[in-house]
């Protein structure tokens, strides 16, 4: 029986990893931090859009149904440092602290995630310059119990509890200013959820959303956005968010409310900016040590998106999950589960 | 126009809509250049120093050129163009990379060429003078205490020494020394540069605002022709020359 | 708050090897140079590459310098050109002061649409042309010519029609169409200079400058008609990195990215506009930093923060802050006399606090 290589341990490299050890195979996994979950993990996430079912209820089984299989053998703080040969003989050197090593494989899985935009490069919206200017990746971890404010929403700057929060949609997504034209798909159910999160912890609160489009395709998330400004009073205006400055010691945001088309100024305590999706480090380190192709924003490229999706443009490497481009947890599980069917029947041949 | 500059999206919206000064903007190459569909999203506006202002704004300017909406583009021909202050920052910040600032660019081209631009354009004779007849845009001598009050009490003594002042700093620096221009042109190159006007058809444009303006640089011209033609003649012979 | 100049990041995410909506202007200039379309005047003598926008690198000329002038400075703030010859003097640098060139006529063409393409181009063109048969490097003092040029190189190497129709009319002076490899402010110069600058620096001086906190203001021109050909990428550095490195401690303020109000007509026509854009940028700059000077690069800002400080009494603001270009900060540290080679004394806001901070006599 021949054995898959699964690069990164993050929910859609988890999910093809124990699809895999189920059907009979053996797995390596390779993921280059020292835990597994990716994003989700790692910036502690706490509860999840649309349900608020808490982020560890998904991913908890995921991480467990691989570390107690006996058919998958977990390498942390690993990388893969070159593969050679062809499908279904490939070769990969693995690389970690302890040493290398050279194994065998029939097929790859490349399961390496997105990164989050980083906002300084937009500069207008003087993240790293404001203290109080924050991600939305940062309010995740803070709303957690277990993160480093004890699940309390605190301004950076001197410990308060925020009084007026605005959230910023679309940054470093469909802005051809940054070289990122696509949407997110996730910032506008992330950035309602934690709307709803803040208010239910801080009633007194006020939570502004300055957006284009509340793009609420998924599962559940129309009417969570419903729920948003029906139960829970937060302000959706419409206008992308242009500037960030200081006005009287105060953060101060410039927009546009184009609905009554007059530029507006609004001084707040809080910037949450909802900062999309962009290709890692990670996934393009993988693509040029496999050789497999890129898109024009260095995400991966399957071989035909209708056809086949899971499929590299090399054979016997699969592609599955965020590398592909934005995408949430609920597709990125079946996608781990599509890419697994895909190797195994590529195997069988 | 070849093939590849073609924007898809304003190419569309050209042949069905708008009235003449739509179709006399869309004739502007930079059009092209300057739209990509909008998202109508407010980053220019909020942005926008003139929209803080004036009853202006540049998501209405590229919104009305997609459109093709004659209304209310003549409303910016006939005045709101002129409250832009052309400082870019729509383009720099916006989204689709849109260009408000060139739109209204060619706007007042136009505005000009049509003959709707003489309010907008009183008090700018000498500066255009200035333009036409010395190769240069300003003077230390326009710098008059009575044009400019607002500028305190500094400005009236400077105004008063600036020649012994001048004198002073460009010492050594032949041409610099003057007030009656930025700096000494010579008349072989200010002749260019009026040529460049007239072959351009700029200086017929001209006319449309200022038809005094013409006859002076004609007459300018026409005083120094012959002589100047004789070495604009030698550097194409020479041209020609280093070309083999 | 203070900030270090490396530390403003103002590249794209285009470093991270995507190909997404790169423009390279360079490339398409060499094709049309093979196809025989245009000429390239190529830099000569020594050069520094500095980085811009995607990582693409930029050749700053070091040596045999055009100097193209800008008539603003010229009529209204000679100290500049001066100080630009100075710093020139200085370190040995070799340029051309012509009397055969025009004013780009952009200020006109951006205030009142007269002139059309044609001619703007034109102009330029022949500019460029005096450089390149005079065997120099053609460099920018203006912000406003700068942002004219890079626009004229852009719309000639993409529209066949303009540059016939330009062709034609450089044909009728004897002259051809050469656009020059780089289009350089003076300002981007300076900057690449600074090592050299510093070097030698009078330590008097530079003493004296490290006693000064500033905050830096960019022409529109400068970095937002065309965005992605400056020194640092989509936000400019070099006037505070020149003045860092010179031992200015720089300081940040939240608005420095607003048009300060000139506006082209408004400062002519419409002043109410022009002090009121000028007001809220010179508040921002009093509660946030109150520095010893506003460091500017472009003529049309510098005439702006300058004369419009006196009037905000108007309105009930006090402001007092010295309006220093790049250039006259470099001349000033390689020892110029602050009159009578920085010239200024042609600035309407007074200078004197600032010099005797820095211990600079002046009379
Ligand atoms: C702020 C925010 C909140 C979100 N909240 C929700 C939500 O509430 N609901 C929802 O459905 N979705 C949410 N998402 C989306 C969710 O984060 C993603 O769908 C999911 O994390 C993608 O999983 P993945 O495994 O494909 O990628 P990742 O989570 O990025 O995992 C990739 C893994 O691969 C590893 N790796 C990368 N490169 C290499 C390499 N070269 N070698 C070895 N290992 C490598 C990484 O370390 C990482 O562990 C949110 C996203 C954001 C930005
Ligand atoms: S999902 Fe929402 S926040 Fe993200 S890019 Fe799309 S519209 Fe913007
Ligand atoms: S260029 Fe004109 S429209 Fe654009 S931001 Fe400046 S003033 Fe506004
Ligand atoms: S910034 Fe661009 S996309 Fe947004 S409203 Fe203005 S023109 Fe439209």
């Amino acid at each position: 029986m021949k054995t898959v290589l699964v690069i990164g341990g993050g929910v859609t490299g988890l999910k093809a990893s124990s699809e895999l050890a189920e059907m009979g195979y053996n797995v390596t996994l390779v993921e280059k931090e020292d835990y597994l979950g990716g994003q989700v993990a790692k910036h502690k996430y706490y509860k999840l859009a649309p349900d608020l079912r808490l982020a560890g209820e998904v991913i908890d089984p995921v991480i467990k149904a691989v570390e107690n299989n006996s058919n998958i053998k977990v390498y942390k703080h690993s990388h893969v440092a070159a593969v050679s040969g062809n499908a279904p003989e490939f070769k990969a050197k693995i690389k970690n602290s302890k040493g290398e090593s050279e194994e065998n494989f029939g097929a790859i899985v490349v399961a390496t995630g997105f990164e989050h935009f980083d906002p300084t490069v937009k500069q207008e919206y003087g993240y790293g310059r404001f203290k109080d200017v924050v991600t939305n990746a940062e309010v995740e971890e803070m709303l957690n119990p277990g993160g480093p404010t004890n699940g309390e929403l605190k301004r950076p700057s001197d410990g308060e509890t925020p009084k007026k929060i605005a959230i910023f949609q679309c940054v470093g997504s469909r802005d051809r200013q940054v070289g990122n034209p696509y949407c997110c798909r996730v910032g506008c159910v992330v950035s309602t959820k934690q709307a709803i999160e803040i208010k239910e912890k801080y009633p007194d609160s006020e939570v502004y959303v300055y957006y284009m489009d509340m793009r609420m395709f998924g599962r559940g998330w129309e009417e969570l956005y419903g729920k948003a400004m029906e139960e829970y009073e937060i302000i959706f205006t419409r206008g992308r968010g242009a500037e960030v400055t200081l006005k009287n010691q105060q953060l101060s945001l410039r927009a546009e409310e184009t609905i009554m088309d007059r530029p507006i100024q609004h001084s707040v305590d809080m910037i949450i900016l909802a900062a999309g999706m962009a290709a890692g480090e990670g996934t393009i380190e993988a693509a040029n040590v496999l050789g497999i192709k890129q898109n024009d924003y260095g995400f991966l490229e399957p071989k035909d998106d209708f056809v086949s999706p899971n499929e590299s443009s090399k054979p016997g490497i699969f592609i599955a999950g965020a590398d592909k481009g934005p995408m949430d947890i609920e597709n990125c599980i079946v996608e781990g589960a599509a890419v697994a069917a895909k190797v195994a029947s590529s195997l069988k041949n | 126009m070849s093939e590849e500059n073609k924007n898809p999206v304003t190419e569309k919206i050209e042949s069905a809509k708008g009235g003449h000064f739509y179709k006399e903007i869309m004739k502007d190459f930079r059009i092209k250049e300057s739209l990509h569909g909008c998202l109508n999203c407010g980053t220019c506006v909020a942005n926008c120093p003139a929209a803080a202002f004036y009853d202006y704004s540049p998501r209405e300017v590229c919104q009305m050129m997609i459109e093709g909406d004659e209304e209310t583009i003549e409303e910016y021909m006939k005045g709101k163009i002129w409250n832009c202050a052309q400082c870019y920052s729509c383009k720099y910040r916006c989204p689709k990379e849109n260009s408000a600032a060139d739109i209204v660019m060619a706007m007042r081209e136009i505005a000009v060429r049509e003959g709707l631009a003489e309010e907008a354009l009183a008090g700018y004779t000498r500066i255009a003078k200035l333009v036409l007849t010395r190769g240069n845009q300003l003077a230390p001598d326009m710098l008059s205490p009575d044009a400019f009050p607002d500028w305190g009490p500094r400005m009236i003594e400077l105004s008063s020494k600036k020649m012994e002042m001048r004198e002073e700093l460009f010492k050594g620096f032949p041409g610099m020394n003057v007030v009656d221009r930025a700096w000494a042109a010579e008349d072989y190159t200010i002749f260019e540069m009026q040529k460049i006007w007239e072959e351009s058809g700029a200086l017929e444009k001209v006319g449309t605002v200022f038809p005094f303006l013409v006859d002076i640089v004609q007459d300018d011209m026409d005083d120094k022709r012959d002589e100047m033609e004789v070495k604009i003649n030698e550097k194409k012979a020479k041209l020609e020359a280093s070309k083999k | 708050m203070s900030y270090e100049i490396n530390d403003v990041k103002t590249g794209i995410n285009h470093a991270k090897g995507m190909n997404y909506h790169v423009h390279d202007i360079r490339a398409e200039m060499k094709k049309l140079e093979e196809e025989g379309e245009i000429k390239i005047g190529r830099i000569i003598g020594p050069y520094k590459e500095e980085e811009v926008m995607y990582g693409i690198k930029k050749k700053i000329p070091l040596d045999m310098h055009y100097q193209h002038k800008s008539c603003g400075q010229c009529a209204n703030l000679p100290g500049v050109p001066r100080s630009n010859f100075y710093y020139r003097d200085k370190l040995g640098i070799k340029y051309y002061n012509d009397m055969q060139q025009t004013s780009c006529t952009a200020w006109n063409y951006h205030a009142s649409g007269l002139g059309n393409l044609v001619q703007l181009a034109s102009v330029a063109a022949r500019n460029w042309h005096r450089a390149y048969e005079e065997g120099y490097n053609f460099t920018i003092h203006c912000v406003t010519s700068f942002g004219n040029y890079l626009e004229m190189r852009h719309l000639l190497v993409s529209n066949k029609e303009l540059r016939d129709a330009v062709k034609k009319v450089l044909a009728s002076l004897g002259r051809e169409l050469v656009i020059p490899e780089e289009i350089v402010h003076d300002s981007e110069i300076a900057y690449a200079l600074r090592d050299k600058i510093f070097e030698a620096a009078d330590p008097k001086r530079i003493e004296g400058i490290k006693r000064l906190r500033a905050v830096e203001h960019y022409g529109c021109h400068f970095f937002k008609q065309v965005s992605d050909d400056i020194i640092g990428g989509k936000r400019p550095i070099v006037v505070g990195g020149l003045a860092s490195h010179l031992g200015v401690q720089m300081e940040e303020y939240s608005k420095w990215f607003m048009c300060c109000g000139f506006g082209f007509r408004h400062i002519l026509v419409n002043r109410e506009f022009t002090r009121s854009a000028q007001n809220i940028k010179l508040k921002a700059i009093k509660e946030e930093v109150d520095p010893d000077m506003i460091l500017v690069n472009c003529t049309g800002c510098g005439t702006t923060f300058d004369k419009t400080q006196w009037i905000q009494k108007a309105v009930g603001e006090d402001y007092h802050y010295p309006v220093i270009f790049y250039s006259q900060l470099a001349a000033l540290a390689l020892g110029a006399h602050p009159f009578k080679e920085a010239g200024l004394d042609f600035h309407v806001t007074p200078v004197e606090p600032l010099l005797d901070k820095m211990g600079i006599a002046y009379n």
